[in-house]
């Protein structure tokens, strides 16, 4: 691994004028989880890192009646998944924040990291799509605001430009009655998932209102699958509905192979976990 | 370029100056000598070179030294006191829980923590915990064993 230099801002402006005027060969370092190894394999060969553990803004987590939850980039994954704020409000999120790889990675590991790297079969990326997560990004320039979905671009690719840093995860508030689940499929628990599916709906009387549904493994990147949403919305969750979206989500997926599974088991998969989650929403009616 | 860091390692400040491509395994293996922590697959899966910063399990084969400057570090070799293993280390040994013992140290660091945050863990707990880090030789029923038999040593019921 080649040596580089190494800056531990203590305030925003600062990490963003490091990043923005080393032209393009700067990295920041979140909880160095997904980064040091790529790092050591030089996949990655920064001349410079940033250290963004000394920003106290970027480490906080905060709920707000009518905006929702604020989770901060640099909040561990294992910070999430025992906050008694995120369980009570967000249970699924803790959990599918509680799936990702194992308790060392997640003590260190960030949430804005695990969104940054954009590994393929990274749990949260389903679960914040679902609950309809944006994500608050800062450039030298100036900030912008992305769903989720459109940040994470392809395999360990997003759409943040040079310099640019994502602060910040804003989740809404879940409508009254909305139910959400996150289901992995994975051999070992720390693989990343063959599929992840999130699911929310929301009821109004006894009809499908909103929902969204968030599937890694999908697609090249993480994916907010539509047609079955369609598929849903205004009928009651009843199995043929859920047998039609199902079907829709399979039908939607573009799955890659891997080491861990083929396209065409993924696309399996898709049904089945789809179904499955949408089961076990109705069952927690 | 070098950076100076200063860490506490198991109990004792240190200064070091490192390149910030040192990982923290390496800053404890090759400049303290502390080699309980293993080198296994050195990129974050195995748990081998686990050890606990300020307090919380870690893989510090996937932590730069100069990112963990002001922390405190602990390795296995600092459990024993006066020449008295910790009882998660005697669990192990009584259990049998320990084949070629490669795993061992990182083992019994992330079982400490775990009876740390949790010292009622049920079996399930165990497992899940300890998922970040592999033995190959035992089939983990003995170290699960052992986990929950220090559990139950250290909240006195032994």
């Amino acid at each position: 691994m080649d040596t580089f230099e190494y800056y531990r801002p203590g305030t925003l402006a600062e990490a963003l004028r490091l990043l923005q005027g080393s032209g393009g060969e700067a990295r920041s370092l979140a909880g160095g989880q997904s980064l040091m190894p790529l790092l050591k394999d030089g996949i990655l060969t920064p001349q410079v890192l940033v250290n963004l553990a000394g920003v106290p803004e970027l480490r906080q987590i905060h709920w707000e009646e009518r905006v929702g939850l604020s989770i901060g980039a640099m909040v561990t994954q294992r910070e999430i998944e025992t906050s008694p704020l995120v369980r009570e409000r967000y249970p699924a999120l803790a959990e599918a924040v509680s799936r990702v790889a194992s308790v060392p990675v997640r003590n260190l590991g960030t949430l804005g990291g695990n969104l940054c790297h954009g590994g393929p079969g990274a749990d949260p990326p389903a679960i914040l799509i679902a609950l309809g997560a944006t994500v608050r990004i800062a450039g030298f320039s100036g900030g912008r605001t992305l769903a989720v979905e459109d940040l994470i671009a392809g395999p360990y690719e997003t759409v943040l430009a040079e310099g640019e840093v994502l602060t910040a995860i804003q989740v809404p508030p879940m409508a009254p009655g909305a139910r959400a689940v996150y289901l992995k499929h994975s051999v070992r628990a720390i693989d990343p998932a063959i599929v992840g599916v999130a699911a929310l709906v929301a009821w109004q009387d006894r009809l499908v209102w909103e929902t969204r549904i968030g599937i890694v493994g999908a697609a090249s990147r993480p994916m907010r699958a539509r047609s079955p949403e369609d598929e849903l919305r205004g009928w009651p969750l009843d199995d043929a509905a859920i047998c039609r979206a199902a079907e829709a989500a399979a039908g939607e997926a573009d799955p890659l192979s891997d080491g861990y599974a083929s396209a065409g088991y993924r696309r399996k998969m898709v049904a089945v976990f789809v179904r499955r989650a949408l089961e076990q929403i109705r069952g927690a009616k | 370029m070098k950076y100076p860091i200063s860490l506490t390692v198991n109990g004792e400040a240190m200064e070091f100056s490192v390149e910030p491509n040192l990982a923290l395994l390496d800053l404890l293996r090759d400049h303290v000598e502390l080699t309980g922590c293993r080198r296994g697959c050195d990129s974050g899966y195995c748990g081998a070179c686990t050890v606990l910063l300020d307090g919380k399990a870690v893989h510090s084969c996937s932590v730069p030294a100069v990112a963990a400057h002001g922390k405190d570090v602990l390795t296995v070799e600092a459990l024993v006191r006066d020449s008295r293993l910790h009882p998660v280390q005697e669990a192990f040994i009584e259990h049998g829980a320990i084949q070629c013992g490669y795993c061992t140290p990182g083992m019994i660091l992330s079982s400490v923590a775990l009876l740390g945050e949790n010292p009622d863990p049920s079996e399930a707990e165990v497992r899940s915990y300890l998922s970040g880090n592999l033995c190959r030789c035992t089939g983990y029923v003995r170290i699960v064993q052992a986990v929950l038999a220090a559990g139950e040593a250290m909240r006195g019921k032994i």
